[in-house]
């Protein structure tokens, strides 16, 4: 871990995203990592507790968190329980998921799928 | 008042966050998805709509389940045009950013076109890129070449190619940082291009080798100063078969073959992890299978696979490093176990996997006249797979409880369903007198793992 750049980090007072939740989260990182690295399955249940326990909304925090400290270890373990998470599933799925809604013109969704197609072929709806 | 203000503020939290993160992050996200699914982010929002061009990486998977006939939805060429029609959109549209990574795993019903490979593969080395995956590509006519260009891409590190391709290697390649090379049931225009391509390959680590058909190659010579992992498949039956190999780093070797004779290995003492799935038949097997054991003095970890049956009275050379021993072979086939045991005074692991239960039975198990070495104070774990109750499965059984003493854990796999007997068994094994206090028996209803070996 590097040091300076976590103080740096508590000691910055332009950044908006420190909160105590989220330097509880990451800072024992490095210890959980260097002993479930070795246990996919133990890393499987990590992964589905984290996202029992963590909104999408905290996952992102996170996920700045990480990649302002430069830990990379941490930044691909949470992007890529944000990718299992929408996995296969539909787009509306997603967007509900992340909480966003659709801001297109009308028709140009329906454009986008068509030029697409093979993207939306046999897709699970949820 | 209280909860309507909170469910004010609950509203404003909900409002999405993701979409606040960077591009660059956003993109890393979706760089552990398949392109199917970076690419339908597109419809997210107005936001999200071009996030999908800037993505590092392209994975092109179609597995979707097909069959022969398709019924009222799209027929197999509908399918299969869509998706040619897919991958090249995407490779129009995509921002010129470097690609790490480009992969196509091709369903068994698309026979791909050779100047769509020749354009998808251009774009990729186009793009810097590190790591090529080509997998089950199948044609119409003649096997595909791959391009000339990818034998000088500077930027490859990974490449594997798997189905219809042959490689006829440029003799200008230079392929400086290639590491990982897979050449998994192709074919090669002739013996010097496949000894060119590993020659153009100076920093090579690992050499992936399946040949499932006749490819064109009688002699194989490796000899390679940097190799460090060596897995070779080999389901081609020929008797003018010859591979010699030369490769002083290498610590990794896998050789599933079906023809033993015609392995020369010099130079390879540094091996460190080897696995033996040998499934000939005739008569100078033994004899192949010393030679081969013979030069692994140094071997911490070893697997050996076989069908035939190994007499006793043989020499075996000491494995002094021998750490995990496993062994995989028919019922009643593991005469040689007495031997190793004998040969590896530092064995902490030992696993006897049975592959069936078949019979004609017949004991394989003669009581040392002085306990192994390694029984005495190394032996730490026993796995026994399938086992099957047998006389002599007992007496071996109850041999290593007795004798192993510093033994934690013995477990017993059971492979035949008489659940009668299997109760009365254990019953009598929790009886045998243990050398070891701390030996766990452990009766497992699943196989011990085995993890794909070059993923280290």
């Amino acid at each position: 871990m590097k040091f300076c750049t976590v103080k740096q980090y508590f000691d910055d007072e332009n950044n908006n995203n420190v909160t105590n939740g989220i330097a509880t989260t990451v800072i024992p990182l490095p210890n959980k990592h260097l002993k479930i690295k070795a246990n996919n399955k133990e890393m499987e249940q990590y992964e589905q507790e984290l996202l029992r326990n963590v909104m999408p909304q905290e996952l992102t925090k996170l996920i700045l968190a990480a990649n302002y400290l430069n830990f990379k270890e941490a930044l691909d373990f949470f992007c890529r329980t944000v990718a299992n998470a929408i996995q296969n599933k539909s787009v509306d799925y997603v967007r509900k998921f992340f909480g966003l809604e659709s801001d297109f013109e009308p028709g140009e969704e329906e454009k986008l799928c068509k030029e697409f197609a093979w993207s939306f072929e046999g897709v699970d709806e949820d | 008042m209280a909860t309507e203000s909170n469910s004010e503020v609950e509203k404003c939290d909900e409002v999405d966050r993701i979409s606040d993160l960077p591009d660059s992050l956003l993109c890393h996200i979706l760089s552990f998805l398949q392109t199917k699914q970076t690419v339908a982010t597109t419809t997210l929002s107005t936001r999200w709509k071009p996030v999908w061009t800037m993505v590092p990486s392209l994975d092109f998977q179609d597995t979707a389940e097909r069959q022969q006939n398709q019924g009222d939805n799209h027929g197999n060429n509908d399918l299969n045009m869509m998706f040619t029609q897919f991958v090249c959109r995407v490779l129009a549209l995509r921002e010129p950013v470097p690609l790490k990574k480009f992969r196509l795993l091709l369903n068994p019903y698309y026979f791909i076109d050779p100047t769509h490979l020749h354009t998808w593969i251009s774009y990729a080395i186009g793009h810097h890129v590190e790591e090529i995956h080509l997998f089950r590509v199948r044609t119409r006519s003649q096997p595909l070449e791959l391009p000339p260009s990818l034998f000088s891409c500077k930027s490859l590190k990974t490449l594997m190619v798997h189905g219809e391709i042959i490689v006829n290697c440029p003799s200008s390649i230079h392929l400086p940082n290639l590491l990982c090379l897979g050449l998994l049931r192709i074919k090669y225009t002739n013996e010097e291009s496949f000894h060119r391509l590993l020659n153009g390959s100076p920093n090579l680590l690992k050499l992936i080798v399946w040949r499932y058909q006749q490819d064109n190659m009688i002699s194989f010579n490796i000899s390679h100063p940097t190799l460090r992992l060596f897995f070779f498949d080999n389901q081609v039956q020929d008797p003018r078969f010859r591979l010699e190999l030369n490769a002083p780093s290498l610590k990794h070797l896998l050789l599933w073959d079906r023809n033993c004779h015609g392995y020369l290995l010099h130079n390879v003492t540094n091996i460190i992890q080897a696995n033996m799935f040998n499934l000939c038949e005739h008569g100078n097997f033994c004899h192949c299978i010393l030679k081969l054991l013979s030069v692994l003095p140094n071997v911490q970890s070893l697997t050996l696979r076989y069908n035939k049956s190994l007499g006793p009275g043989f020499y075996l050379p000491m494995f002094n490093n021998l750490r995990s021993l496993q062994l995989k072979v028919k019922c009643c086939k593991w005469l040689i176990l007495l031997n190793l045991l004998q040969s590896a005074h530092n064995l902490e692991t030992l696993t006897l996997n049975k592959m069936d239960v078949e019979g004609p039975h017949e004991s394989c198990w003669i009581e040392p006249l002085q306990v192994p070495k390694c029984l005495e104070s190394r032996l730490q774990n026993f796995y026994f797979v399938r086992f099957s109750f047998l006389d002599h499965e007992l007496e071996l059984v109850k041999y290593i409880l007795k004798n192993a003493q510093v033994l934690k854990t013995m477990g017993i796999h059971n492979g035949v369903s008489n659940w009668e007997e299997e109760f009365l068994i254990r019953w009598e094994m929790l009886d045998f007198p243990r050398g070891s206090l701390t030996c766990q028996l452990e009766f497992l209803t699943v196989e011990p793992g085995w993890i794909c070996p070059w993923d280290r």
